[in-house]
């Protein structure tokens, strides 16, 4: 089995929804601005919650901000 | 340098753990090579270690962590976890060689009270008596929460 990695379009969503700051989206879903840092790197695998609620804040199917890759 | 108010935390906790651990061990070997306990200079030693880390936590938290964590995410307490799980394991092997050292010492003892081993062989024999036992499992208490702290700071400088 390959290695796969959860990629995200995080960052892209953030600049196509009014500039929105780091800050700001993890205020909107409850965490630390270092966790949607980590998240936005690709070094962070978010919960399924927490992918749910950043995708609902970008009001956004969950598969257009997360994508499930093969390295 | 992009660091939470947690992970400050954690660099002072491990600092504090690091020093104080650092100047207890230090120290009680030097008075008695851990051969002792329960003496008068001891028990003025673990007074000063006392005193040193409520000192130490003050002048760092005052210093470098003046604003109050938020609250643990969904990361944090992965990395919490992780750390949890580092300590652990460290702790375990530890104890696993530290019972093996006392086994051996026991074992050697008998050997030379039966008096296979004669000379100079006996007479250069370190017993593992009840104090360095003790100091022994503070060190593993030491060593494996610095795993645990280090495992963290880790995690959460690799972003």
């Amino acid at each position: 089995m390959g290695k796969h990695q959860i990629e995200n379009k995080v960052r892209q969503l953030r600049f196509e929804n009014g500039q929105m700051t780091q800050s700001g989206l993890a205020d909107k879903v409850g965490v630390t601005r270092q966790t949607i840092l980590s998240l936005e790197a690709c070094r962070y695998s978010p919960s399924l919650e927490l992918a749910f609620r950043i995708a609902q804040v970008f009001q956004v199917p969950l598969e257009e901000v997360f994508q499930y890759s093969e390295n | 340098m992009d660091i939470s108010a947690r992970e400050k935390n954690i660099w002072i906790e491990f600092t504090i753990t690091a020093l104080v651990s650092l100047y207890y061990f230090y120290s009680s070997y030097q008075l008695s090579g851990w051969t002792q306990v329960a003496n008068y200079e001891m028990s003025i030693l673990v007074r000063n270690v006392i005193i040193l880390s409520v000192v130490i936590s003050i002048i760092l938290y005052a210093l470098f962590a003046r604003e109050t964590p938020e609250q643990k995410d969904e990361r944090d307490l992965a990395i919490e976890s992780r750390g949890n799980a580092s300590g652990y394991y460290s702790l375990t092997i530890l104890c696993s060689i530290l019972i093996g050292i006392i086994m051996l010492s026991e074992g050697i003892l008998l050997f030379a009270e039966s008096g296979t081993l004669i000379g100079e062989a006996s007479s250069e024999l370190t017993v593992i008596n009840s104090s360095v036992a003790m100091h022994l499992i503070l060190v593993a208490l030491m060593i494996s929460a610095l795993f645990k702290q280090a495992t963290q700071l880790f995690y959460y400088r690799r972003g």
